[in-house]
């Protein structure tokens, strides 16, 4: 029986991300906008310090995203078109495996990128750091990098086109984060009830990433329902876009 | 690159081009963005939407869009041309996007408060009472802000009395004495300079140890170039300390 994990593919994955430049940029941008943060953050008359950790929390949450998703994309639409997946597939490696492996790779590389942003946070908030807040800051911000990610591997294996996977896997992100205000206003009955059973029925599909990486929990400590919500949520996720990913590489003739 | 005359023509009509733009550049010159004053404000639920359900973002966002409200671009607005009742309902937002944070009532209190029409302060002194009566800790001393621009400002009696029973409701041991004495302080016949400075030197004076530096200075140099004039300033030390 093949392992479900291929150690070397993970590594190749890995160090794909290590060249290419996508990643570096990522983190350079990330620190640069952490630096504008700063500076935006200090023109407040009073709280500055937590106008910066706002600004930033928040720059940093959509650029990890956006970097991550566009790297996923673009890495898994080149090795289609550069047949890498045909050579790693003629390999003793399994689909499900070649899956797994991708989705760990790219999984490490999320919470990778999620702790840096989290020390820049620390840097920031060297002087007033509420430590739980951060903490479950962090956990939420690594369990939304590896949802987003995985679904850049799902959308990049199903669409043909990097730039269409891009804009389905930013589009969901939207919608992920506006899910929470939109129930809302479904609950409160100001739409039609087409309308609103529709946005019901694509809301079972769509992670509650609004409940996530809230900057409120930096500046006033952690709230909301806790880690054990956003864990369950991210197996629960990332486990329906792994699968799906699997049966359609499966479906697929080479 | 080798000049042809093959490209004569293409020169020719980038320069066409060029001279268009240069002519669309000149026209459009002296256009400038104008302030249309402030922005009618959103609903709670719009300002979470517009910053992807980041309630926290959303309140930072705004507070710095308030705070630079119509000094941008090189343009500076007395806030006597502001639309105090659409400020009003950008305080009512912020409210509820975060009602622990002191920087929204700082601004209404101190920058917007000092708006020499005194009709203009109805939205701030409700806004600030409501703040004042939240069960977050020290927000009494913007209802303590609220009595004062109730009082001194607006010179709204009745209003400020109201106001002041419901502070002095509010009173728990660790609050400054004269948080019971308002209903007192407010109905003092004294001379309005007079009251306004005792007033506003106790809340300088007793919570201190709550206040932002920015707000103490805000505060000192409210009663500093507010309530005393330039020759009871100048021999005010408060006011000459460095």
């Amino acid at each position: 029986m093949q392992t479900l994990i291929s150690r070397p593919l993970i590594y190749y994955v890995l160090m794909a991300a290590l060249r290419d430049r996508l990643i570096l940029s990522l983190l350079v941008f990330m620190a640069v906008g952490t630096s504008l943060a700063i500076f935006i953050g200090s023109s407040a008359v009073i709280e500055a310090g937590q106008f910066a950790l706002v600004f930033a929390s928040s720059g940093l949450r959509l650029a990890g995203v956006m970097g991550l998703v566009l790297f996923a994309v673009f890495y898994v639409r080149r090795a289609f078109e550069m047949r890498e997946v045909d050579y790693l597939l003629s390999r003793p490696l399994g689909r499900a495996s070649f899956v797994i492996s991708h989705a760990a790779a790219f999984s490490l590389l999320a919470a990778g990128v999620a702790c840096f942003a989290e020390i820049c946070l620390l840097v920031l908030g060297s002087n007033s750091v509420i430590i739980e807040g951060h903490a479950l800051w962090f956990f939420s911000i690594v369990t939304e990098f590896v949802i987003m990610i995985n679904a850049a591997l799902f959308f990049s294996m199903v669409l043909t086109s990097a730039a269409s996977s891009a804009l389905a896997v930013i589009g969901m992100y939207v919608l992920a984060r506006m899910m929470g205000q939109i129930l809302g206003i479904i609950d409160e009955g100001m739409t039609t009830v087409f309308l609103g059973g529709i946005m019901q029925t694509v809301s079972v599909v769509m992670p509650r990433l609004d409940l996530m990486a809230q900057t409120s929990w930096l500046i006033y400590g952690p709230g909301g329902d806790g880690l054990g919500t956003i864990v369950l949520q991210g197996i629960t996720y990332t486990g329906i876009l792994i699968l799906a990913a699997i049966v359609d590489l499966r479906r697929r003739q080479f | 690159m080798r000049f042809s005359r093959e490209n004569i023509p293409l020169y020719g009509v980038f320069l066409i081009v060029l001279l268009c733009q240069v002519l669309v550049w000149a026209h459009m010159r002296p256009m400038q963005a104008e302030w249309a004053n402030v922005p009618p404000a959103p609903s709670e639920r719009g300002a979470r939407l517009s910053m992807l359900g980041d309630e926290q973002l959303a309140y930072r966002a705004i507070g710095i869009m308030l705070q630079n409200l119509g000094d941008s671009g090189g343009r500076v607005t007395a806030l006597r041309d502001y639309n105090y009742t659409r400020l009003g309902r950008w305080f009512t937002v912020q409210e509820s996007l975060d009602p622990i944070s002191n920087f929204t009532p700082l601004l209404a209190a101190y920058y917007f408060g000092a708006t020499e029409d005194t009709d203009d302060l109805t939205p701030l002194i409700d806004y600030l009472a409501r703040v004042g009566e939240s069960s977050h800790s020290n927000k009494w001393r913007w209802l303590a802000q609220a009595i004062y621009l109730a009082r001194f400002k607006q010179n709204d009696l009745d209003k400020a009395l109201r106001l002041s029973y419901k502070l002095a409701d509010m009173y728990k041991p660790g609050m400054p004495a004269w948080v019971v004495q308002m209903p007192t302080f407010i109905l003092a016949q004294r001379g309005d300079q007079e009251a306004a400075y005792d007033l506003a030197m106790q809340i300088l004076q007793d919570d201190t140890e709550h206040m932002h530096p920015n707000e103490i200075n805000f505060m000192r140099d409210y009663i500093c170039t507010r309530i005393l004039n330039e020759q009871q300033a100048k021999i005010n030390p408060l006011c000459n300390e460095q």
